[in-house]
């Protein structure tokens, strides 16, 4: 370590190479933290939690008895030793709380006077934090697997619904309407995100193994279909068959920078996709690929 | 100090395309050439534990397959096991396995004109002026095998043996390490046992731990073999 900073110092080497080892060290030595805990509120599982983006401060949770509570993390006890405070929740006795699991919440991405929740009970509710009523809710005919806003858009505000049919919804908050319906998957969509760098790109992820990216000013379909393969997305290709695992696609992240996607499946692989292109890295990630560099001369 | 070579857990020096070269060469030598009508196959995977690295095999494998030096071709092993086959090697067996019959032509000008790609589309083949009787008679060939409606693999006509035989060969040596007393087997032992798969017991043992179906353990007896726990 000491080496690398001297190294840095006088110019040897490059600054990302500092920053790297740095960073990978920091997450390859992670723990639990012992002395912060958080208020235990829920009475069973935790499906979703989102940290609000402005402050860091604030920490909503989702559950699968249909509980949402809000968190304070801010450390105002001079001790070390804190457990960080629900501030409030929206528990079964609430009138208007969800009847079934909460599947995803999130912040308004601009200040923290509202957040949505989405729930397998087919409805996405906008919720008012300082009253803690729904302002709105939007209904659907299937269950709500996920949701996402733009963290980044300005001039629209559309929430990215997926559900059970293979039509993911775009539901617009300054109407109260949903607005527009992207077609393209043939299975339930698992999972949408935007893109943190372009504010009209989305990516869906569907059981039917495709990940689709969109332009939501388009009407005339998807951007690209990603294919683990790589093959040739020429005109004559219908990208009919482009897969981007070979199981259902569960799980869709950007990184923070929009430049790669990252997708998880149920074959058990993990892949990152440049996203401007849609091609496949091939980067890998097993643990297991070190265990086994053997070397055949010493065998028999 | 400026030449001195970082070295140490974070500046490990990543395996280049020699080093995956040199794995294809191993492993292709590996191969059992007991016949002339099979060219030296060699699974994806086997080549992620010789070479070290996954993702340098499969951006360097990309890379000779866009250039037109090898073929990656589907076995039917299942959707992720992919072969490595040399472009010329892979033309001269195809060309050997239809000679004689009807749809040898046609064969011939699907090679000439085929570009490098694992898996194709109606719309592709059209391009290459190939009708829907034309790719019947490539399915029926064994060039092609149907992956969707519409969408085929590149495939080895005469591939059904080598899979045989490897199959055969995964369920000796599976079975040779269930039958120890604690399913391990340490690697030096396995020829002890009662297990001699045709394919050559180095070529299946890579194979089996590249598809991760064992695990290998590093001792101080040597490597010791375990089943993966699924």
């Amino acid at each position: 370590m000491l080496g690398f900073i001297s190294a840095r110092q006088a110019g040897l080497d490059d600054p990302l190479r500092l920053r790297r080892a740095e960073s990978t060290r920091r997450v390859l030595s992670l723990e639990l933290n012992k002395d912060r805990d958080v208020e235990r509120i829920h009475g069973s599982g935790i499906n979703t939690l989102d940290i609000e983006p402005v402050e860091g401060r604030y920490m909503l949770s989702g559950g699968s008895d249909g509980v949402i509570v809000l968190y304070d993390l801010e450390n105002l006890s001079r001790k070390p030793n804190y457990t960080c405070k629900a501030l409030c929740s929206v528990g079964r006795s609430h009138p208007d709380a969800h009847k079934f699991s909460v599947e995803t919440v999130q912040w308004y991405p601009h200040d923290t006077g509202m957040f949505t929740s989405s729930s397998f009970d087919k409805t996405l509710k906008i919720w008012d934090t300082n009253t803690l009523q729904p302002a709105d809710v939007f209904q659907f005919e299937e269950t709500v697997y996920s949701h996402h806003m733009s963290p980044i858009a300005t001039k629209h505000c559309l929430i990215a619904v997926g559900t059970k049919s293979p039509k993911v919804q775009l539901c617009d908050l300054k109407s109260g309407s949903c607005s527009h319906i992207l077609q393209g998957h043939r299975q339930e969509v698992l999972a949408v995100s935007w893109s943190p760098r372009h504010e009209y790109v989305l990516a869906t992820a569907s059981a039917d193994s495709k990940v689709k990216l969109w332009d939501v000013r388009r009407a005339s379909g998807c951007l690209t279909t990603l294919d683990q393969h790589n093959g040739e997305k020429s005109k004559a290709s219908s990208e009919a068959v482009n897969t981007a695992h070979n199981g259902r696609v569960n799980g869709l992240c950007y990184t923070s920078d929009g430049l790669h996607l990252l997708t998880v499946g149920t074959d058990d692989r993990m892949r990152l996709w440049n996203s401007s292109t849609g091609e496949n890295t091939l980067v890998s990630y097993q643990e297991s690929s070190v265990s086994f560099c053997f070397d055949l001369k010493d065998f028999f | 100090m400026a030449s001195r070579r970082r070295s140490g857990r974070f500046g490990k020096h990543r395996p280049g395309p020699e080093a995956v070269e040199a794995a294809l060469r191993e492993a292709a030598e590996l191969f059992p050439r007991r016949s002339a009508a099979l060219p030296a196959l060699v699974l994806r995977h086997q080549l992620y534990g010789l070479a070290g690295d996954r993702t340098a095999v499969d951006r360097h494998l990309n890379r000779l397959q866009a250039e037109g030096r090898i073929r990656l071709l589907h076995l039917g092993l299942g959707p992720d096991t992919v072969a490595v086959v040399g472009a010329e090697e892979y033309r001269e067996t195809v060309l050997r396995a239809v000679e004689g019959s009807p749809s040898a032509p046609l064969v011939r000008r699907f090679l000439d004109g085929v570009r490098p790609l694992l898996s194709f589309e109606r719309g592709q083949l059209e391009e290459m002026g190939l009708k829907d009787c034309d790719v019947t008679q490539l399915v029926a060939a064994g060039v092609l095998t149907v992956r969707d409606a519409g969408s085929w693999w590149l495939a080895l006509p005469g591939a059904g043996r080598f899979i045989r035989a490897l199959l055969h060969g995964r369920k000796q040596l599976l079975a040779a390490v269930r039958r120890s007393r604690h399913r391990e087997v340490l690697q030096a032992e396995l020829g002890q046992r009662r297990a001699r798969p045709s394919l050559g017991l180095r070529y299946v043992l890579l194979d089996l731990l590249g598809a991760e179906l064992l695990r290998s353990v590093p001792t101080t007896s040597g490597p010791l073999l375990r089943l993966a726990e699924t």
